[in-house]
């Protein structure tokens, strides 16, 4: 990446964030911070801790986002947002975790080189005060998603119980989704998921998940990310947000208006074909 | 149908060796006596097999198909009213659709769809629910046992 | 002498008119009840028996009560005052709000909103829909699913609860077709009849 154009993103969104700090009415702006070798998200509330602010590295920040509006509800906030980012906030305001009213985001579009790290199909908010869109573009895996469609059923099911047969139950992407957030989560709760077996029995855990996030993952990825065994979970998340295209031509983050077609009847939301 | 002979899951010797135990779950409008879809499964499945009944079909999440599959049995059977039937009026759209994608995703991840059915049924028609419940059991037999071969498997190198 | 005969036709015509109104059966004080409760006016005397709403009313013939009970009986019961086998029957609770009986009837009675105004009454007396689905507030992570798939708009998200929202089901307007039990993430929400755990339990096995 060129250091010069990085340089000047980073500088834009300092701008930016500067001046609606300067404006007041907000608690603050959630960004990612410098911290010697990493990045973590922070809330910016004054001008001089602007200078960490760094927008390199991937987050799902609209997870920390959901916990303080849940925290604090009353409170504004401004929040410097990727494409999937909004997408998240979106996803999350339809069910009430976050008013959008009270939030104001800087936009960031991503590059190229980023959207192909991505596998990402969106790379752009949809307002873009920071960067250049690069428009619709396709850089899904689309060797390995073809080989697994390509697949017989009894070879799939060899693939798939060997790569879950890695998981560990470490939540990692049950935590990192901002998505996923009930506190009483289902996959903790031994009449669901038996406890203390590893793997976890199939295919509840990970069925299960796929099917809860069925309407409204966003296909950011973050779970295949956080995965510490290397489990191609974004695949599989992908191909149900496909199968959702297929079925009901619905796809989740775009509205704020469009509810989930798995929560309507026929006649709101049809379906394309009908079989049993 | 898509089911082969061959299938990975348990070798069939003969079709009448095997008996699917079966979770059935329907509505209690569509089929007021839950011993009547008992006595349709075969002889040798009723004591593996279970039939629950539910108000309306809309409350059959696809996490108990998921968890009947978790804990062996080999099929899932959801019957509902037809529709415009429901007592609800629109519980088994809701279901339909749910199952649609479920099945989908069922297939996606290497499980025969055909072990999950949904079948519209009326209460005044009993010959045709005899009949779609025994092509769906010979689907079942067809798929074969459902066995889920648990082992610590190292990571390869190539992901 | 013409005028001596119709003053005795008239006084005939008269008593005897009184005496017809005398052998009609009364309107009860509770059917008036029902009608003050309901939104629409309910004339329950319009009916004249003719038990086209049974025929079409499933929970009539497919919800196996311990003491049948069926539109027509309850239309009658209500009409004569007897209020306790109405009120304690489980087919106040059952009725969906269909309305097939309503299209059904000849008379126009308002059969289904004779029913909402039973269960309005029933739970002011006290007594509570078995049926109805109950939210566990310390678990409601107010996600709005419930709310939009409830076939009979019955449930909102109100202020409350230890995360400062939760929903709140209308007991009067639930049916108990569990579509809000099915969508919630984490098991909120469940039938007060049938709730997940004894579902799981009925099929779950020692495999």
């Amino acid at each position: 990446m060129d250091k010069t154009i990085k340089k000047n993103l980073v500088e834009s969104v300092r701008d930016i964030a500067l001046d609606y700090l300067s404006e007041g009415g907000y608690s603050g702006v959630l960004a990612l911070r410098r911290v010697e070798d990493h990045v973590e998200p922070y809330l910016f509330t004054s001008p001089n801790e602007l200078d960490s602010l760094s927008i390199s590295g991937r987050y799902p920040i609209a997870g920390v986002a959901r916990r303080l509006f849940e925290r604090w509800p009353e409170e504004k906030l401004v929040v410097v947002v990727r494409g999937c980012d909004e997408r998240h906030m979106i996803e999350l305001a339809k069910k009430g975790s976050v008013d959008l009213e009270r939030v104001r985001t800087i936009g960031i579009a991503c590059s190229e080189e980023e959207a192909r790290a991505c596998q990402c199909v969106r790379p752009y908010p949809s307002r873009v005060d920071v960067g250049e869109s690069i428009g619709d573009v396709d850089y899904l895996d689309h060797e390995t998603l073809s080989y697994l469609e390509g697949l017989d059923i009894w070879d799939r099911r060899r693939f798939w119980t060997e790569v879950f047969s890695r998981c560990i139950k470490c939540y990692g992407c049950r935590n990192t989704c901002p998505l996923c957030y009930c506190d009483d989560c289902r996959l903790e709760e031994s009449r669901w998921v038996r406890v203390g077996e590893i793997p976890p029995e199939f295919p509840s855990f990970h069925l299960i998940r796929a099917f809860h996030l069925a309407d409204k993952c966003v296909g950011c990825g973050a779970c295949e990310r956080a995965c510490p065994m290397g489990i191609p979970l974004g695949k599989l998340h992908e191909l149900v947000r496909q199968e959702l295209k297929k079925l009901f031509g619905y796809e989740a983050g775009l509205n704020v208006e469009e509810k989930s077609p798995l929560l309507l009847t026929l006649d709101e939301s049809p379906m394309e074909e009908l079989e049993q | 149908m898509k089911v082969n002979a061959r299938n990975m899951e348990g070798r069939v010797k003969e079709a009448s060796d095997f008996a699917p135990a079966i979770a059935v779950f329907h509505c209690r409008w569509c089929l007021p006596e839950s011993d009547f879809v008992r006595m349709l499964l075969p002889e040798n499945s009723r004591d593996r097999s279970v039939v629950v009944k539910l108000n309306c079909t809309s409350r059959m999440e696809a996490e108990f198909a998921i968890k009947a599959f978790a804990e062996g049995y080999d099929g899932v059977l959801i019957l509902g009213c037809e529709m415009g039937e429901c007592h609800y009026r629109t519980g088994n759209e809701l279901a339909l659709k749910r199952f649609t994608l479920f099945r989908r995703i069922l297939e996606l991840s290497g499980i025969y769809p055909e072990r999950l059915s949904f079948i519209f049924v009326s209460p005044y028609d009993e010959e045709a629910i005899r009949d779609k419940v025994k092509s769906f059991v010979d689907d079942v037999i067809l798929c074969g046992p459902f066995k889920y071969k648990k082992k610590w498997i190292k990571p390869s190198r190539k992901t | 002498m013409e005028g001596l005969l119709y003053a005795f036709l008239f006084l005939f015509y008269y008593v005897s008119e009184m005496e017809m109104h005398e052998t009609y059966i009364q309107i009860s004080d509770f059917a008036r009840e029902l009608d003050a409760a309901s939104t629409y006016e309910l004339d329950l005397s319009d009916c004249y028996g003719c038990a086209r709403c049974s025929s079409v009313c499933k929970v009539a013939a497919f919800a196996a009560l311990d003491e049948p009970m069926t539109p027509r009986a309850l239309l009658y019961r209500a009409v004569i005052g007897e209020t306790k086998s109405i009120i304690e029957s489980p087919f106040i609770w059952l009725c969906s709000g269909c309305a097939r009986c309503e299209e059904a009837c000849p008379q126009g009675v308002r059969i289904s909103e004779v029913v909402r105004s039973l269960r309005r009454l029933a739970l002011e007396m006290g007594r509570k829909n078995p049926n109805a689905a109950r939210v566990n507030e310390r678990i409601c992570m107010h996600c709005g699913a419930c709310v939009v798939v409830c076939p009979n708009k019955a449930i909102s998200i109100v202020d409350g609860g230890p995360k400062g929202k939760v929903a709140n089901v209308d007991p009067s307007e639930c049916r108990g077709c569990g579509a809000c039990s099915s969508v919630c993430p984490n098991n909120a929400i469940q039938q007060a009849s049938l709730n997940y755990i004894e579902i799981l339990n009925m099929f779950a096995r020692k495999s």
